[in-house]
């Protein structure tokens, strides 16, 4: 019993795992740009998951709609009108206002020839920016970063949300996904980070990732 | 007869193994088999997971979605309730893969949870769901794909129960061939989807049990893949089950996922084919790929990112921590990106390099200092007497209450050197440091070479 008493102690002793150690930022948190970005930001808002596009943004006067969905497709006076074929969801009140402010604009009947109907092959086409007969595995928001974005220590990008999007992806450069931005702060405040670089590629990889170059 | 001498397992070998074909071990297990034959340490793995206990959640109450005489109120209750159980199961399986003697039965069932990715609230479809997987993990892959498929849990979340001879919904026909037999546009058309779905009409359930309901079937000719006959929805899979692809997409699948995500074209052949003389015994394609030598190799060794559960589950396992408290648990998924019974669609989870970017990295290097600091907290509390002392750790328990094995861990570990070789797969670059066993175990195990297996 006292020997066990004994070990426990000894684990404890001098431990300072329960005091903080020495604090150092990934690179990219430290750099000034974020306390001072100024411009412009631009806001993506993606929304994943079946709409129901014929619903949304309705061809009323389309004799095709009323045949294929005799009791779904609204009436003329049940849609807000945004054109003479084409009208909105009666419950989308508000986007109908910024249409008419000149605030929105609709891409319609976006699709890719001869779809295989994969709801993943459609993702990934629209997230890629590919064409129907290529798979990229970048996307056209990270290729944005790596043409426009030269300096990696910048945080450029962010995504709300736990994985990041391919959009997001670029070859060399990415957005960085973060659900709690004040846990994400913290644990940055944690972390340290050798500044050698790894001949193991996987290493080397996550290396990179935590922010050095 | 080939005259090479059969390899024997470094202790990096085995750890190799145990990890991609398990949830890492303990250290004891590792000197345990080094030294050893691969096919020796499989069958002894394979051995002491051949029974298994089970993973089941009390539900005290009748299923919420059978009972159609209750309010509103009630009804939301109950769907709370079912949720609550989901996350208890969640949480029990997760210490079952801690616990278990052989990680490779939970292994693999996780494994098909994530290749038949489901999800629902309903904690007794879940349940249902969860038997499958473990009971069929080493099982034969034709079973594991009917029973999954007559599953109320997958028939709910491809809809099937909606898939009527008046108006078929082809959900789960196209999943079926696409992510769980014959892998995205490899030799189906469109139109063998359509087919498919009227040949699964009429599959549902009732009251949490698989049913087919003839009045919804549509048993007239299809046509699928060349064939025509009047086919139901076993008639398909067997089907699916006769076409070597399916065993070939899911030879590949297990090498990049157990040997190297760039795949081993040689090695994928010989387990498909070995899948598919055996009418897809599991064990028996398991057993050519981890006891192939290619699988031992040097550049398969420390290549794969774990995955959030792998990361959780393995820490556990190699260094005697227990995570007690459910909400830890489910709060310790969530940060990392995966939580089980909630994959974020019906392909799974992504892998690999897609687990890490900056955020999630910095929590998974903070980890180890969270689950040790609460251990230590917690053993702190145990041996005081001060209610003070307890009231101050109250706080930061909240977030995590982990207990740790202090004997076992200081019988195991003799020096640095050894602490370094068991726990890293790679090599750091970077200096161990630490005056106690307990600092030198976090250091190491924030250490980015950490996240490889």
């Amino acid at each position: 019993m006292l020997n066990d008493k004994i070990k426990r102690r000894d684990f404890l002793k001098k431990s300072s795992v329960i005091t903080s150690g020495s604090l150092l930022l990934p690179s990219f948190l430290r750099a000034q740009s974020v306390a001072n970005r100024t411009g412009r930001q631009l806001v993506v808002i993606q929304l994943s998951g079946g709409n129901d596009g014929l619903s949304t943004v309705i061809p009323f006067i389309d004799d095709e709609l009323h045949r294929a969905r005799p009791t779904l497709a609204p009436g003329k006076s049940d849609v807000l009108r945004i054109s003479d074929e084409v009208g909105l969801n009666f419950s989308m009140k508000g986007f109908k206002e910024l249409f008419d402010n000149g605030d929105v604009c609709i891409l319609n009947s976006v699709g890719y020839p001869k779809p295989n109907r994969s709801h993943f092959r459609a993702m990934d086409i629209w997230q890629s920016g590919s064409d129907a007969n290529e798979y990229w595995s970048s996307g056209w928001l990270g290729r944005y970063l790596d043409n426009e974005c030269e300096n990696p220590d910048q945080l450029t990008a962010i995504e709300m949300g736990n994985v990041l999007s391919l959009a997001m992806k670029g070859k060399k450069l990415k957005g960085l996904p973060v659900t709690n931005v004040n846990q994400f702060y913290s644990s940055a405040k944690q972390i340290k980070v050798s500044s050698n670089t790894h001949e193991h590629e996987m290493a080397s990889f996550l290396y990179k990732t935590i922010g050095n170059k | 007869m080939s005259n090479k001498p059969i390899m024997r397992c470094t202790q990096l070998q085995v750890q190799h193994l145990l990890l991609r074909a398990g949830f890492g071990d303990s250290c004891e297990k590792v000197k345990q088999y080094t030294g050893s034959k691969p096919a020796q340490i499989f069958e002894s793995e394979l051995k002491s997971c051949a029974t298994f206990r089970e993973v089941h959640v009390d539900m005290d109450f009748t299923n919420p979605y059978t009972n159609n005489q209750m309010n509103q109120v009630d009804r939301q209750m109950m769907a709370q309730k079912g949720r609550n159980a989901v996350k208890e199961l969640n949480t029990l399986w997760i210490k079952e893969m801690v616990s278990a003697s052989s990680g490779l039965r939970e292994k693999m069932a996780f494994f098909w949870h994530d290749h038949f990715a489901c999800r629902s609230q309903n904690p007794i479809f879940m349940q249902g769901y969860l038997d499958v997987i473990r009971g069929q993990a080493l099982g034969n892959f034709g079973d594991l794909l009917r029973a999954v498929s007559k599953s109320p849990a997958m028939l709910q979340y491809l809809n099937n129960q909606q898939n009527k001879k008046t108006a078929p919904n082809e959900n789960f026909a196209r999943e079926v061939m696409e992510l769980f037999t014959l892998g995205r546009d490899q030799g189906y058309t469109e139109k063998d989807i359509s087919e498919a779905a009227r040949a699964f009409t009429g599959w549902g359930f009732r009251k949490g049990v698989f049913m087919e309901r003839p009045y919804f079937h549509d048993d007239g000719i299809k046509t699928i893949m060349g064939k025509s006959g009047n086919f139901n929805g076993d008639d398909v899979l067997n089907l699916l089950l006769e076409n070597k692809r399916t065993a070939k997409y899911i030879a590949e699948k297990w090498v990049r996922y157990f040997v190297h995500p760039s795949g081993n074209t040689k090695l994928e052949i010989k387990v498909a084919d070995e899948l598919y003389s055996t009418n897809y015994d599991i064990k028996r394609g398991l057993q050519i790929m981890f006891m192939s030598e290619v699988f031992y190799a040097k550049k398969n060794i420390g290549v794969r990112i774990k995955s959030p559960i792998e990361l959780i589950v393995s820490v556990q396992r190699q260094l005697h921590v227990q995570i007690e408290d459910q909400n830890s648990l489910i709060f310790l998924q969530r940060m990392l990106g995966q939580i089980l019974f909630d994959p974020p669609n019906v392909s799974g989870w992504p892998d690999g390099k897609d687990w890490v970017d900056s955020a999630t990295l910095m929590f998974r290097m903070n980890l180890p200092k969270l689950i040790f600091r609460a251990a230590l907290i917690q053993s702190e509390l145990a041996g005081s007497f001060d209610d003070n002392d307890k009231f101050k750790m109250a706080g930061k328990l909240k977030k995590l209450r982990s207990n740790i094995d202090f004997d076992r861990l200081s019988d195991e570990f003799e020096d640095l050197d050894q602490l370094n070789s068991y726990l890293l797969q790679v090599n750091s670059i970077s200096k161990t440091t630490g005056n106690s066993l307990i600092d030198q175990i976090v250091d190491i195990t924030s250490k980015p070479e950490f996240q490889l297996c």
